[in-house]
């Protein structure tokens, strides 16, 4: 049970890590400042 | 079946992001080597060479499609080929044991080109950030159900409580607990910084789990390196804190409360613990000390090294115990220490590269941290190279006791080292780039922008 919650959680955010980063290495700046995202949840933004 | 399809579809989603951005073959390629999920399913995955798949995708992808801004040469790049030149040399080289030397040299020769090739794969930030949170999620694999089981059962020593059962790799609990420790510096600059997860308060409150579950699984792997290693941890954390006196003043309080406990208490992690004061008398601590004298006396002999595996011919006297009031010879003891290991595996020669690697990583993360704390917007920079240099002296120190020189997670850091400086070298040109045009002015002895 705890082993099939672990990969669950393991998994998905790796799969909702793999997708943010795509769309995001796309529109923010490589190098440099200003490589923060705008918009809700990123407050330091 | 059904684990096996789910584990098989999510191996699928990053070959398939590879082809939209490649360097999601590189995360891939991280995921396969922490998560192993050819070991965590039964059936798909595990027939199949995913970790090879992966890695020749992310090598072809780059070459072919991705070749921009990669980080120029520099010393610790040329290390790790050097490393790898000399552990191809010293294994093919008359090893003292040619099939186990071949047998070690297949996986760690691709372990340390990877590491090689990382930088030029993750360089932005988004880039770098992505690798750091797929191997904390994919190691969250190993160490979560420790965690869990630790907490419902109280741990023990030589449990394989982690996705993955057996006695290599992660699976091994002083490995997991070394690497455990090294992440919790990760997870904490991603709290404060990451942009690829929402800085909601929820995600603070997930990270500050994971850290948590990282501690529980270190004291729950009942490994005497894992207190080591909490030591060091505690230690890295306190130099880099602007309130010393007052943590310095809990630390104490926390220790005199601790050694109380120790002093008073008698459960099994306690006794685990107190034999690091009597490792004399603890055969499994004596036999590193004498494994490690005959390593000194083998490169006497053997200044090259012996190739991988090279322990495999020691024969260790060992004191007579209730057991053996004799005294007895064992046979092919492992060398426990990353140092020994170099040494004994590869010679003065290696463990000199394998030094310099530390040194260079170390301080090219420090030059990263001090470069990046003056330039403006750069901030995540300076705290991720700071805390990085927290987790590369981890294995430094919990490594002098555990045989590890070959595992990823070490070339994992000499890798992260150069994606810094390229980060930091980056921005400084484009800085440059932007700064009005200035010339210098004799008079004023100083640089002044042309209007």
């Amino acid at each position: 049970m705890i082993d099939d919650l672990v990969i669950l959680f393991s998994t998905i955010a790796c799969v909702v890590v793999v997708f943010r980063a795509i769309r995001l290495d796309r529109q923010l700046p490589w190098f440099g400042p200003g490589t923060e995202p705008r918009g809700p949840g990123n407050d330091a933004a | 079946m059904l684990r096996s399809l789910y584990i098989s579809l999510v191996y699928g989603v990053f070959l398939c992001g590879g082809f939209i951005a490649p360097f999601t073959f590189g995360l891939g390629y991280i995921w396969v080597d922490t998560f192993t999920p050819q070991n965590v399913a039964y059936s798909i995955v595990s027939e199949i060479p995913v970790s090879e798949i992966m890695a020749i995708a992310a090598i072809l992808a780059y070459l072919l499609l991705d070749r921009k801004r990669p980080p120029g040469l520099n010393l610790i790049t040329i290390l790790v080929a050097t490393m790898a030149a000399w552990v191809t040399f010293t294994t093919f080289n008359d090893p003292v044991v040619p099939v186990f030397a071949l047998g070690k040299w297949d996986w760690a020769i691709k372990t340390i080109i990877f590491s090689a090739f990382m930088p030029a794969m993750f360089r932005s930030r988004v880039q770098i950030e992505a690798f750091l949170q797929i191997y904390i999620f994919s190691l969250a694999g190993q160490f979560l159900p420790f965690a869990g089981k630790t907490i419902l059962t109280g741990g023990a020593y030589g449990q394989s409580f982690g996705l993955v059962a057996g006695n290599a790799g992660l699976a091994e609990g002083s490995t997991l607990a070394t690497v455990c420790l090294m992440v919790i510096p990760m997870i904490y600059h991603l709290a404060r910084y990451s942009i690829i997860l929402p800085r909601w308060r929820v995600m603070k409150l997930i990270y500050a789990g994971l850290a948590l579950a990282c501690m529980i699984a270190c004291i729950g792997t009942f490994e005497r390196t894992a207190l080591v290693g909490v030591v060091v941890l505690a230690v890295g954390f306190w130099m880099r804190s602007k309130r010393r006196l007052l943590y310095a003043l809990m630390a104490a309080g926390a220790i005199f409360a601790a050694s109380g406990y120790v002093a008073t208490s008698k459960n099994d992690w306690v006794d685990r613990m107190k034999t690091i004061a009597t490792y004399s008398k603890d055969n499994s601590a004596y036999t590193r000390i004498l494994v490690w004298e005959w390593t000194l006396d083998f490169v006497r002999t053997h200044p090259l090294g012996g190739g991988f595996n090279a322990y495999m011919i020691n024969e260790i006297k060992l004191p007579a115990d209730k057991e053996h009031p004799e005294g007895y010879t064992d046979k092919a003891r492992a060398f426990h220490s990353i140092y020994f290991e170099v040494l004994g595996e590869h010679g003065w020669v290696g463990l000199g590269i394998f030094l310099s690697l530390f040194a260079t990583s170390f301080l090219t993360l420090r030059n990263a941290a001090l470069k990046a704390r003056k330039m403006p917007g750069m901030e995540w920079c300076h705290d991720l190279a700071r805390n990085l240099q927290i987790s590369l002296i981890v294995p430094m120190v919990c490594g002098a006791f555990i045989g590890i020189a070959f595992q990823a997670e070490i070339y994992y850091m000499f890798a992260l080292a150069v994606m810094m400086r390229h980060q930091v070298r980056s921005a400084e040109r484009l800085q440059r780039a932007a700064a009005p045009p200035a010339v210098f002015d004799h008079a004023l002895g100083t640089r002044v922008a042309l209007t």
